[in-house]
């Protein structure tokens, strides 16, 4: 009955505001009984009533504050107003909204009169009452507060040994049930390895970690935790969860149009993920960086880069093609929306998008308030492959190696003053020009044009500078800007060229940026003497695509000095000799023979007939105005306030061009504390205060919802078992004090999420054996839901991979620093049938494998990996054949399979139970029976026998491996 | 063995992955006991050629000749009538006009958007703009496979995930992509699905140990669904890569039969890429013979807006041939009447004035052609209308949710009984405001 669903809806979000009533009995309440309440009975209630089946645009028209409050497109009437009244709008039939439905026929054009008469009169309106008496059927458990909860009663109190045990024993006991006996110290060790950093420890460490558990288990198990939560390893196998609720991907996905750009730069969102795991950032500050990072206040550098690098948060969604579609704007805010309450809040609020949410209490203008935060936000992609029709391209955060004077200046064009004129002229240049505008020294050739603001913009062209300077002793002082990306193309640019005009040796000197021909200069400033001497020397400051930088070249006989932005120390400096070549003539923007030109922009070129001294060089710098140093290291996907904030209207049903009533930025309060102290100023977004809104104490959702994902992670299911959907239709809390008990102590904790694990991992509960004696258990909770013993987990698809690479001893440690496409903003797989495959081998942790989305590492894809477009909180466990054939046939384990056995057996002749051993040790970490030995000599004898070519031995011992690597001791945690 | 059959026993009475695993029919007799109206399937499987970009429906099976004086935007290329029901099919599909008869054209398919996004997405999901599972995997879901050693659900050539993704619905009910990460068509495959590491033999050894060693880990573990599940699985992939790398093995396939598919022949000019159709076609031909449920090929390239008229030849002729040699076997094989095939793509384009030189055209999503065959649908028969420029549809008006209802109907499947709970509520393919069953098209 859609009675219930109402009175749900309204349930803690109705705030009654009490309007002078008009009560005196005058003609307006004459003319309202007689003309308007007919009418209304006649024409609307079927819709707009409590006798109606669905509320159409959730509006009653029932009651004097129904109409006053309104619907989903906000207040019917404007007391006094017919012509902003909706209702009015409505029965004119003029706009969208037109009522009643076309089907039914326009009112009456008197009825009409009569309603505009009625606004006009200030609405006079005798029904007092509201729709529905707002007694509800189930007050929404999630928005209680978290409250504080006493220990409940237990009849075994030898059995707990911390608060969750007695919660979790209280349930066990009501339901006459045993917990399983505790887990073998050596089950106990392989799980805590798996759940807190995704390895396997090795059987020296098992064998460690039992002796000291039987001195003292308690001392035992909490030592290994300290030290696994220290480890490095805790960050890639938890940060991974968070990248999971993140909707993280490194490339768009396809858009619809078969374009799917590349993201270069997200995977610096994911290493930023894995270290705040690391530093045990806590989860309030944690959610603070991600939503505003570039709103808070910062010490030092890094502090800044790791605050933009977090906004990725808001920038990595994927998004549907710009072209054609007039909602693009609302598309990514609608990802943001959607990101930032289904993971943080576990409420998705996105449905409200095109109506009132028909269960949860959430109405199109909670979400038309948060829309109006993200409007205000100005969201940075990237140049998504430089395909307009894909995403329009944005601008970067730029991430620097110091903290700026004046933020706003960079990756601009720089402004210059004055003074900086009057210093280089006084050095005597033999040529300077500011490259603002056309001077008879420099010809401008074609891809070059001059402007004021811009300087030279360079589009594959060159400038010939009508000068000579002598070989041997000259300098030359320029600023430029380079747009081509580092490794696209063999030398990336050429900036200036001394040698003859289209001289196929270029001998003379050339500067220039390294492109991927070398990886070693890749980005990287070089000087190159030509092909005859062929001395070519770089520097070590990778020069950013799209920054500014100023460079001095000093000649001084066979020494040459490059000074990089104003820095003292010089870029180059090296013994570099003159090629002698006649009739050179000095280009700049490209080389002699126009090979590799710059596309980009210069500005304040000047060359000079002598070496400048280093205080010379020094002033040209300090005139600028600019900072020394190297301007960035890198860019990052983001976010930042926009210059205007705006709020948003309702877009009805969705559509961006069908706009109802203004919204003005909020929060969606009736999913959270009410937050009258975080009130939004008019310039700002309101990122901050929203994150605020959602990482305070009060906030019932925010603890709850990640206490329980640090729950499911240990456990392989949530005390809620819908961890991205605490809503009305959401699973129940099987423990819910339990669950507010752990809410409250990580809060107490202030957020910390290593404290919050360690809680957890010294439980009894989490200790339990996953086997039980006894059935009972088992046929009265299959589901394991009263936590009673632990459940048996199957490695996830990053797990499987880095445990595989663990076996054959092939796991490298550590970052890569980078992904395989982070030089790369591409469209992959296009044009279609001449794809390019942009995976790389690699054998670092699977985290860092390149996670494109719709295009997924072929190792991962088979086991349930996320898909990078919404968030998951709890990943499928289906057995589906796929992964059968993965470790059958996959080219990573037939490999890896084949490397333990060469591992193992070496040059030796013979497979003996040594080998046997040795490959149980490495896959299983166990020892194997003796019936297990003769079974796996048994079949690597069999196979020998039947197989033929080189390597026999070690093939034979492979498909042995192979078959430990595939076996379910292997895949699955007990 | 005492043990194993208490395990076992339990195991059904849990509702283990043994029980419900490539479960055949059962979600089809939940279909079915939730409409206890007669609903008798006509079709058994689905092909679905699907051409995204936008198919010229003008200059392809809707006819617009010129009306007025004055040339108005119809058909840019010669048109004709063919097979005794005198279908008219333009002249750039010769070898499939000659099916005409088989063909059941609708010309009155209309979508909510001309953006190619959202539009392909609906015509694959229903729902424009969120994840939805797709047609496939509802049909996979409602009716499962018909052979054990095979996905019930392969789709090739598909550049977006959601093609072949089940969304919300277990995972089990996916597609298996062939042909990812802009593999070549004319190699690819499903994944893993082969390797010469070892000797066929070999392998059965190395199975028969593992899962051995797989029930020995299992009976000192309580009845555990996952790990059964694994075993079956295990054994159930084994047995994938002995069946399919042959069923794809095409060399077995007649001289004459790969010339009648085109296999390898591909057309790379405009928008057209290379796509190996005929080996798609071919490939579907024998996934449908295995008793796979749900098949789609995809061709890409006909987003023509310049050199509409040159592209348009290109993918027609890429397509025209093994679309018709698809069509001719199945029915020699006595499979058409059980396979349903679709064709079309998101929308459709504007007409030309033919005899104007302007060559560039744009999307049409108020008006266009979708054709269906096989199962129980009426050959040589036109169903709905546009206008007399072609860009609205004026009679007999599908929406891709009217399409979807019918399918789902010729496949025995109410499409608005059959749902799946998810985040707070059932969701269907037809979506909130469901779809038609056009029962005009049927026999």
């Amino acid at each position: 009955m859609n009675f219930t669903r109402i009175i749900i809806k309204w349930t803690g979000l109705l705030v009654l505001i009490l309007f002078p009533y008009e009560l005196a009995i005058g003609d307006g309440v004459i003319f309202f009984e007689s003309k308007i309440r007919p009418a209304l009975v006649k024409y609307c209630y079927e819709c707009h009533s409590s006798a109606s089946n669905e509320l159409g645009g959730s509006l009653s028209l029932e009651f004097r504050d129904d109409i006053l409050r309104g619907g989903e497109s906000g207040p019917a009437i404007v007391k006094g107003n017919p012509k902003d009244s909706l209702l009015i709008r409505a029965i004119r039939g003029n706009d969208d909204l037109a009522m009643p439905p076309k089907d039914k026929g326009p009112l009456p054009e008197g009825v009409i009169q009569n309603f505009v008469e009625w606004v006009e009169m200030g609405a006079p309106d005798s029904r007092a009452g509201k729709i529905a008496n707002p007694k509800p059927k189930e007050q929404l458990w999630s928005l209680e507060p978290v409250s504080e909860r006493s220990l409940p009663e237990v009849n075994d109190l030898e059995w707990p040994s911390d608060r969750i045990d007695h919660f979790i024993l209280h349930k066990l006991e009501s339901k006459k049930l045993l917990p399983a006996k505790d887990a073998l110290p050596q089950t106990l060790v392989r799980r805590l390895y798996y759940d807190l950093i995704g390895l396997a420890p090795s059987m020296e460490e098992i064998n460690a970690f039992a002796l000291e558990y039987k001195r003292d288990s308690d001392e035992a198990v909490s030592a290994l935790v300290d030290e696994l939560l220290s480890s490095q390893h805790f960050g890639e196998r938890w940060g991974r969860h968070w990248l999971d609720i993140a909707r993280y991907g490194e490339s768009n996905g396809n858009d619809g149009l078969g374009r799917n750009a590349t993201f270069p730069h997200a995977w610096r969102f994911r290493d930023y993920v894995i270290d705040s795991f690391n530093r045990d950032v806590p989860y309030d500050r944690f959610i603070k960086e991600q939503i505003a990072g570039d709103l808070l206040s910062v010490d030092d550098v890094e502090e800044r880069n790791r605050n933009l690098v977090a906004t990725g948060f808001l920038a990595i969604g994927a998004k549907p093609a710009k072209a054609m579609n007039e909602n693009f704007a609302m598309d990514v805010v609608d990802d943001q929306i959607n990101v930032v309450t289904t993971a943080l809040l576990g409420m998705s609020v996105s449905c409200a998008r095109c109506h009132d949410h028909k269960h949860d209490p959430i109405l199109s203008k909670d979400y038309y308030g948060l829309a109006g935060i993200f409007k205000s936000t100005e969201t940075l992609w990237g140049k998504a492959a430089n395909e307009p029709l894909t995403a329009p391209s944005t601008p970067l955060h730029e991430l620097l190696d110091r903290l700026p004077d004046n933020e706003s200046s960079k990756s601009t064009v720089p402004v210059f003053p004055s003074e900086l004129k009057e210093a280089t002229e006084g050095f005597n240049p033999v040529v300077y020009s500011t490259l603002k505008e056309a001077t008879n020294e420099i010809a401008l050739e074609k891809g070059i044009s001059l402007s004021v603001e811009n300087y030279a913009k360079c589009n594959k062209g060159r400038m010939r500078v009508k000068a000579t300077v002598p070989y041997d002793n000259y300098s030359v002082s320029f600023w430029f800007r380079n747009d081509t990306g580092n490794s696209s193309q063999p030398i990336t640019a050429y900036l200036f060229s001394y040698a003859k005009d289209g001289d196929d040796e270029q001998a003379g000197e050339n500067i220039g940026i390294g492109g991927k021909h070398d990886k070693s200069v890749t980005g990287k400033l070089f000087i190159w003497n030509g092909k005859e001497l062929n001395q070519s020397i770089a520097g070590s400051n990778e020069i950013a695509e799209g920054s500014w930088n100023h460079i001095v070249m000093v000649r001084a006989n066979d020494r040459v000095r490059l000074y990089l932005n104003g820095e003292k120390d010089p870029e180059i400096d090296s013994e570099i000799k003159i090629a002698k070549n006649p009739g050179r003539e000095i280009f700049v923007g490209s080389r002699n023979d126009n090979f590799a030109p710059l596309n980009g922009q210069l500005a304040e070129f000047a060359i000079f007939d002598r070496a400048l001294a280093i205080e010379e060089v020094k002033r040209l710098h300090a005139a600028s105005g600019q900072k020394v140093g190297a301007i960035q290291k890198g860019w990052a996907m983001g976010a930042r306030d926009k210059k205007k904030i705006e709020d948003c209207k309702i877009n009805i049903n969705g559509n961006s061009k069908k706009l109802g009533a203004v919204v003005s930025r909020g929060f969606p309060n009736s999913i959270g504390s009410k937050a009258d102290s975080f009130s939004i100023g008019p310039d700002s977004s309101g990122r901050l205060q929203l994150a605020e809104w959602i990482v305070s104490e009060q906030h019932p959702l925010t603890s709850r919802v990640f206490v329980n994902r640090v729950w499911q992670h240990l456990f392989g299911r949530g005390i809620v078992n819908t961890p991205d959907d605490f809503g009305i239709y959401g699973s129940r809390p099987s423990h819910p004090a339990l669950l507010d008990d752990l809410a409250r102590r990580f809060m107490n904790e202030n957020w910390s999420i290593k404290k919050l694990i360690k809680i957890i991992v010294l439980s009894r509960t989490y200790q339990l054996d996953s086997h039980i004696q006894d059935e009972g258990l088992l046929l009265m909770d299959p589901d394991n839901i009263f936590a009673g013993r632990h459940s048996r987990r199957r490695l996830d698809a990053e797990t499987n991979r880095d445990r595989i690479l663990q076996a054959s001893e092939n796991l490298v440690v550590g970052s890569t620093n980078g992904s395989a496409i982070d030089k790369l903003d591409i469209l992959l797989n296009w044009p279609p049938g001449e794809a390019k495959y942009l995976h790389q081998v690699s054998n670092h942790r699977s985290i860092y494998l390149c996670m494109l989305r719709d295009a997924p590492p072929p190792e991962l894809v088979a086991f349930n990996l996320p898909d990078g477009f919404s968030v998951k909180g709890l990943r499928e466990k289906t057995d589906i054949p796929t992964q059968a054939l993965f470790y059958l046939n996959s080219p990573l384990v037939v490999e890896q399979s084949k490397i333990i056995a060469n591992n193992v057996m070496g040059v030796e002749k013979v497979f003996d139970k040594n080998h046997v051993k040795q490959i149980y040790l490495k896959v299983l970490r166990r020892l194997p029976s003796d019936d297990e030995t003769v079974t796996a000599i048994g079949l690597v004898e069999r196979v020998r026998s039947k197989i033929h070519g080189d390597d026999v031995l070690v093939r034979s011992c492979a498909s042995f491996c192979q078959v430990l690597l595939a076996s379910n001791e292997f895949r699955y945690i007990d | 063995m005492a043990e194993i059959s208490r395990r076992r026993m339990l195991s059904v009475g849990s509702c283990g992955f043994g029980a419900l695993a490539f479960s055949g029919l059962s979600n089809a007799l939940i279909a079915a006991k939730a409409n206890p109206t007669n609903f008798k399937a006509r079709a058994k499987r689905v092909i679905f050629l699907c051409m995204p970009g936008g198919p010229a429906h003008l200059d392809t099976f809707d006819y617009k000749p010129q009306t007025t004086k004055a040339e108005h935007p119809g058909s840019a290329f010669k048109f004709s009538q063919h097979g005794k029901s005198g279908l008219w099919v333009s002249e750039l599909f010769p070898e499939l006009a000659k099916h005409a008869d088989k063909l059941c054209v609708l010309n009155g398919m209309y979508a909510d958007t001309g953006n190619h996004a959202q539009s392909f997405r609906q015509m694959q999901t229903g729902e424009r703009l969120r994840s939805r599972p797709s047609i496939g995997s509802w049909v996979n879901y409602g009716l499962g496979t018909e052979n054990d050693n095979l996905p019930g659900f392969i789709s090739l050539n598909a550049h977006e995930s959601f093609v072949h993704s089940s969304s919300f619905l277990p995972s089990r009910y996916s597609g298996t992509p062939i042909g990812v990460n802009g593999e070549s068509m004319s190699e690819a495959t499903i994944p893993n699905v082969l390797s010469n590491h070892l000797p066929k033999e070999v392998k059965r050894l190395q199975l028969d140990v593992l899962q051995s060693m797989n029930r020995d880990h299992l009976s000192f573990r309580n009845n555990d669904d996952a790990l059964e599940g694994a075993i079956e699985s295990m054994e159930l992939g084994f047995r994938m890569q002995m069946i399919a790398p042959g069923l794809m093995d095409l060399s077995t396939e007649s001289v004459d039969t790969l010339e009648r598919y085109r296999v390898g022949k591909n057309i790379k000019l405009g928008t057209c890429r290379p796509s190996d159709f005929g080996r798609q076609c071919l490939l579907a031909r024998r996934f449908a013979e295995a008793g796979v449920r749900y098949i789609q090929v995809s061709h890409n390239g006909w987003d023509q807006h310049k050199d509409h008229r040159r592209d348009l030849r290109a993918n027609c002729e890429s397509t025209d041939a093994p679309i018709a040699a698809l069509l001719g076997d199945l029915e020699q094989r006595g499979l058409l009447e059980d396979t349903l095939l679709i064709w079309g793509g998101e929308f459709g384009r504007p007409g030309l004035k033919p005899s104007d030189k302007k060559d560039e055209t744009g999307h049409n999503a108020t008006g266009f052609t979708f054709w269906l065959a096989g199962g129980a649908v009426k050959g040589g028969y036109v169903h709905g209308k546009t206008n007399s420029t072609g860009a609205k549809a004026v009679e007999g008006r599908m929406h891709f949710h009217d399409l979807h209802a019918s399918v789902l109907h010729m496949l025995g499947l109410p499409h608005d009984k059959m749902t799946f709970f998810h985040q707070s509520r059932k969701h269907r393919l037809t979506g909130p405001d469901g779809g038609k069953v056009v029962k005009e098209i049927l026999v």
